[in-house]
């Protein structure tokens, strides 16, 4: 499936107005600002490109449309975010400008491109609308809403109500200082009751200055941890992020046939961690592409879990889900909570508020930082399970043995 | 073609756009005070932005008209609480209209001697017609609720459920009896969710109908209110005639530095995960108790969330504060964009933040550091100012705009649940309402 | 409101723990069955098929037996605890206890794509008659869900559940389960007509009943202490969240899935998850009937109204500080060690 669209780019000649003005308008059409990158690709790999410095972080993404592949097989359609960093926008050497139009035709992605970034990170994420290729009648505008970065300025978070969303054939760079570690997320606002359910969310964590710093914490040394602890405490060896979400795909089969959106009667049947069923889940490859998105791989996040006897594996678990909340719980080992909604566990004088448990209940938009401690006599090969207690959610559709599920798998 | 063409000042103009709205705040939480109170139990009918009207069963203040939920009481620590309540439902037909009842979780309510109603499987009811009177000593400060104690599943969904606040000996400005819990806003988050087919079959065939149906187990929303509201009516003014039965908003409205307080209650039978945008609020106190280590140590188990998970029956008290802090850049702009933007930030305390507007001073004057597109490339909220600056109106194509007379940062605050942000199969709608962050000088009532 | 009274003092359960726990062996080994059961709902004399645990008999019965929740197993920390496990069922089972440690052989399935996927999460005894042993070690005090770890999104709705009371606290009265379970018909009759996803319950259980003003719950448990707490184990075996309020002080909840809270929650009413536990410590004030009731309102049976999700707890100061209106999990409370 080829629709090919006929982008048609905006060209708007900007007057010398803009001298006045620290805050003006960028060049119409698509634009990627990342200080020190020269050809807008957001990224310094071109002759002459520096990073200024190294908490500057650029990525530029593309909202649009794609396919994904559910594990009982059924094709679904989407919209998504796709990763176009590496693309020049602004070559040195012409280069039809078009190419980031056609790289992000159907390439979204579910979930959404995995964004880890680094406490004190100064993050200029251009996102580019580059059009829905099946939905030609649709002129959606996007943007991207980080969940949960505090201290949020409207113009920078992405609810369209409040501030601004970019049209189709331009970018919008969106400017955020990151100050505080966690587990966040980040999803499409717009229409957000069906540009989520169609699938645009990913996974977004911050790690904290505190890495680098070594900790003994239970006698073993740690260099990276969830947040700044003090102590070791949240020390990990391993970390997953993990994104609990779920699709109703009659919503999605009536966005791909110009159907009326079913709001109203929408009802997941397509439980999911990182965007697949069990058992693609324990799957550590990215998923085959769809045909019909023309070989662009769109399910890339594995969500098996594996991790030595005796390591600490931290689970970054975030709910994107819809439609309902959904209980997590792990088999076989406890998980101890050290973290929620991008907070450390602490009191406001330091009482450690840190707990044991075997399940976490999260609805959409809530985050937990959970560590399993794999035993340390576990035999390689042991499987531990990370699984919904909502039992009847571990099915593909009809398909049962699926559904919100993985795996723990103790390696060598 | 210019974002800024003109930038007015909010503390000039912003009087003349308070008499424009269309969208405002009523001030802070509305309700009823006092030691007594008269609630009866009587029928109305809810509006729903998408053009719905249902039957609902309702407390009502006295003789007064069914509300969608009922209302808030607000009462001070330490008081004895009378509610008496009359039973004037009525039913549909031939139907023998329903016994009601009110129950105070995490209250010791006693029904009063001489008008104790009849028994019933939660506490004592009042017959059809008759009355019937509790009494609870408000012995905590916090968040509270009450609803029918009567064939709940029914009753509730109906909309028999309201809020109680009991105010600290304190002052009004606490939540409870401890610094740490002082606030300068505060505003009700009472959520519901409505299955309209249970409606319009009590409405059609009366309640004892129900038994033929598996609406109470197979419960299907399709609508969801704060405060008894779908957006955008929650953003609608308190108290406006075309919402008899819905007296209450829900505008939260704040300037950065202060501190709001959020009473959330879980009116209905589902989850709500409720998302603050802007930043983290600290969650004080669960079900009117302060999450505290022992007496007295004020909430030193608080803990800080983006998204408060609200469940059915219980209630959260948690704080929000917006300043900007860190953002690396002026929320105030830079005097390259205008001499309209020259201001101070002065900080005498010591706390890197202007003593007098809560500007973090270490970003003072940094400019934002990317540019914005150009306006075909955008498309504009109702709620957007036409500025990145806060206070500040910035020029927007025609018809844009326009709900943000002061400037404010605005912020959407609604369920995560997205589903829950429409009104049967409309979106946007629903569990949702907007924060304003006024700038420092524009009056909140 | 007619009761059926069973007035049980606890003085004895209290003096038999405490032997118990005293003389606590460090292995303990029981025996059940998985079985064909039937439950006759409130409001039609027409049974549902079920499947459940029960006491092993020795063989497999010759038609189904009354429904229940599996036994209640009250069995000493730090030892070993051995279940055999005689499977009655058309189908394999298998037996596991989130929270607890064991080591799992998960079953393993190929499908058409050449992925391997988990039918359930360990070894299995096999349909008609099959036996399997499971062992779980340095079993952790608390409050526990033991529940078939095959085709769980199947057989754990039929009923294949029980509950393990691994322990007790200090200045505990008593303690008492309150289990919450759910029953979607459709899915019990015809297996094959309707699939997990459509699951809608109609019926919701405490101790296997559900609560109707006809059939008024017995009174189960009774004490004779009193300035002490009693200990509510919460154990949710359905696949819904459910929110407990219990209408009286709050309560104070001290501990999930087995592992104590860093501080006690203050709370009238808490989210029980599909598939959690909870331990919580309660005591009223004055002599009184308190209503513990689900506020997700769970609270009808096949849509009628006044039935689902309630119990009481009745507290007399003086003479009998307890007693409460719970149903019992009446296939037999099984003390092991003793």
């Amino acid at each position: 499936m080829t629709t090919k669209l006929k982008y048609t780019i905006i060209a708007v000649f900007l007057g010398g107005f803009m001298s006045m003005l620290t805050v003006r308008s960028a060049n119409a059409g698509i634009s990627v600002q990342c200080p020190g990158d020269i050809d807008g690709d957001a990224k310094w790999d071109t002759m002459g490109e520096v990073q200024p410095s190294p908490n500057i972080k650029c990525l530029h993404l593309g909202a649009g449309d794609g396919f994904v592949t559910m594990a009982d097989g059924l094709s679904q359609y989407i919209f998504g975010f796709s990763d176009l960093t590496g693309i020049p926008t602004n070559p040195v050497n012409p280069a039809d400008p078009v190419t980031v139009m056609e790289e992000g035709m159907l390439a979204a992605t579910f979930p959404a491109p995995l964004i880890v970034l680094d406490e004190g990170d100064e993050f200029y994420l251009t996102l580019t609308n580059v059009g829905m290729a099946i939905r030609p009648d649709l002129f959606d505008p996007h943007t991207v809403h980080y969940h949960g970065f505090p201290q949020a300025a409207p113009i920078f978070d992405g609810v369209p109500d409040a501030s601004i969303s970019i049209n189709m054939g331009s970018s919008l760079t969106y400017y955020y200082k990151v100050n505080d570690p966690g587990t966040y997320m980040y999803h499409c606002h717009v229409e957000a009751a069906e540009h989520m359910q169609m699938g645009m969310l990913g996974n977004l964590y911050v790690r904290p200055v505190q890495n680098g710093t070594p900790y003994v914490y239970k006698s073993k040394t740690y260099d990276k941890f969830v947040y700044n602890d003090g102590d070791g405490s949240t020390g990990y060896d391993q970390e997953y992020p993990i994104q609990i979400g779920s699709f109703d795909s009659e919503f999605h089969n009536a966005s791909a046939s110009v159907q009326p959106l079913p709001f109203a009667l929408m009802l997941d049947d397509y439980p999911m961690l990182n965007g697949r069923g069990y058992p693609d889940t324990i799957n550590p490859d990215p998923l085959s592409a769809p045909a019909e998105n023309g070989g662009k791989v769109s399910q890339p996040e594995s969500s098996l879990i594996t991790g030595a006897a005796g390591e600490r594996i931290l689970l970054r678990i975030s709910s994107l889900d819809v439609t309902r909340f959904f209980t997590l719980a792990s088999m076989g080992v406890s998980m101890t909570v050290v973290g929620m909604d991008a907070k450390l566990l602490r009191g406001p004088d330091g009482k450690n508020m840190y707990y044991k448990t075997n399940s976490v209940t999260l609805g959409g938009g809530e985050s937990v930082d959970a560590i399993i401690d794999i035993p340390a006599d576990a035999a390689p090969g042991t499987r531990y399970f990370l699984y919904t207690t909502n039992l009847n959610y571990l099915a593909n559709g009809t398909e049962a043995y699926g559904g919100m599920m993985t795996e723990i798998v103790v390696s060598i | 073609m210019r974002i800024i063409k003109t930038v007015i000042q909010v503390t000039v103009l912003g009087a003349v756009f308070m008499i424009l709205l269309t969208v405002s705040a009523g001030a802070g939480i509305n309700g009823i005070s006092g030691t007594t109170f008269n609630l009866t139990a009587t029928t109305g009918h809810v509006s729903t932005p998408d053009g719905g009207s249902y039957l609902i069963w309702g407390y009502a203040n006295g003789a007064g008209l069914a509300q969608y939920p009922g209302p808030t009481l607000v009462v001070n620590q330490g008081a004895l609480v009378t509610v008496k309540l009359t039973n004037s439902l009525t039913v549909a037909g031939t139907g023998v209209a329903p016994n009601v009842s009110i129950v105070f979780p995490g209250h010791q309510a006693k029904v009063l001697p001489g008008n104790s109603g009849v028994p019933g499987v939660l506490t004592r009811e009042a017959i059809p017609g008759g009355t019937v009177s509790y009494q609870f000593k408000a012995t905590n400060p916090g968040t509270y609720t009450y609803y029918s104690g009567t064939d709940s599943a029914l009753q509730l969904e109906m909309g028999l459920f309201g809020a109680i606040i009991v105010r600290p000996s304190s002052g009004s400005n606490f939540a409870y009896n401890h610094q740490d819990t002082r606030f300068e806003q505060e505003y009700l988050f009472l959520l519901s969710e409505m299955d309209p087919r249970v409606h319009q079959r009590v409405e059609q065939f009366g309640p004892e109908s129900m038994a033929a149906t598996d609406y109470l187990a197979n419960f299907f929303p399709v609508l969801w209110f704060i405060n008894g509201r779908a957006a955008p009516d929650t953003m609608s003014d308190a108290g406006v005639p075309w919402l008899p039965n819905q007296p209450y908003n829900s505008m939260p409205r704040m300037h950065p530095g202060e501190k709001l307080l959020m009473r959330i209650v879980g009116g209905g039978r589902d989850l709500h995960p409720f998302h603050h945008h802007g930043s983290h609020s600290r969650v004080i106190a669960r079900d009117g108790r302060l999450l505290q280590s022992a007496p007295g140590r004020g909430p030193d188990l608080s803990h800080e969330v983006f998204t408060v998970q609200s469940q059915p029956g219980s209630t959260i008290d948690t704080i929000f504060e917006w300043t900007g802090k860190g953002l690396g850049w002026d929320i105030y702009g830079t005097p390259a964009e205008g001499p309209e933007f020259v201001h101070t930030c002065t900080t005498n305390d010591g706390d890197d933040f202007d003593d007098t507007t809560f500007e973090y001073c270490p970003d003072h004057y940094q400019p934002i550091p990317v540019q914005l597109p150009i306006t075909q490339e955008l498309t504009f909220g109702g709620f957007y100012s036409g500025s990145p600056f806060l206070g500040l109106l910035g020029s927007l194509p025609p018809g844009e705009g326009g709900l943000n007379p002061n400037g404010g940062y605005t912020y959407m605050w609604h369920s995560h649940t997205e589903k829950e942000m429409t009104n049967y199969d409309i979106f946007p709608g629903g569990m949702m309402t907007m924060l304003v962050i006024e700038a420092p000088g524009v009056p909140i009532p | 409101m007619k009761i059926t009274t069973l007035l049980i003092t606890l003085r004895t359960p209290v003096i038999l723990l405490l032997v118990f726990f005293l003389g606590a062996t460090s292995a303990s080994a029981l025996n059940l069955a998985a079985v064909e059961g039937e439950w006759t709902p409130p409001d039609s004399p027409t049974p549902i098929p079920m499947w459940g645990f029960i006491p092993d008999p020795g063989s497999c019965p010759m038609g189904p037996v009354v429904w229940d929740v599996g036994p209640l197993q009250v069995v000493a920390p730090g030892g070993n605890l051995t279940i055999l496990l005689r499977n009655c069922l058309s189908e394999p089972v298998s037996l596991v206890i989130p929270g607890q440690n064991a080591v799992l052989n998960p079953v393993i399935m190929t499908d058409l794509q050449g992925r391997d996927r988990v039918t359930a999460f360990t070894h299995e005894a096999a349909a008609a008659g099959g036996t399997a042993s499971y062992t779980w070690s340095n079993l952790k005090s608390g409050t526990f869900l033991y529940q078939s770890g095959s085709n769980p999104a199947k057989q754990i709705h039929m009923g294949l559940f029980g509950a393990l009371t691994v322990g007790s606290y200090s200045q505990v009265i008593g303690d008492v389960l309150v289990l919450f379970s759910e029953i979607d018909p459709a899915l019990h009759g015809t297996l094959s007509a309707a699939t997990p996803l459509t699951y809608k319950p109609k019926y919701f259980l405490v101790n296997g009943k559900a609560y109707t003003a006809a059939q008024p719950v017995p009174v189960v448990f009774g004490g004779a202490t009193d300035k002490k707490d009693l200990l509510l184990r919460f154990v949710n075996a359905g696949l819904m969240s459910h929110v407990p309020v219990l209408q009286g002080p709050h309560m104070k909840i001290i501990a999930e899935d087995g592992n104590p809270y860093p501080y006690a929650r203050e709370q009238y009413s808490v989210l029980l998850a599909a598939g959690k536990t909870l331990d919580a410590r309660w005591r009223p004030l004055e002599t009184g009937t308190y209503a513990l009731y689900d506020r997700s309102l769970s609270l009808s049976s096949n849509g009628a109204p006044g039935g689902g999700m309630l119990v009481y707890f009745r507290a007399d100061i003086k003479p009998f500080p307890w007693m409460m209106f719970v149903p019992a999990i009446t296939s037999g409370r099984i003390r092991l060690g003793l």
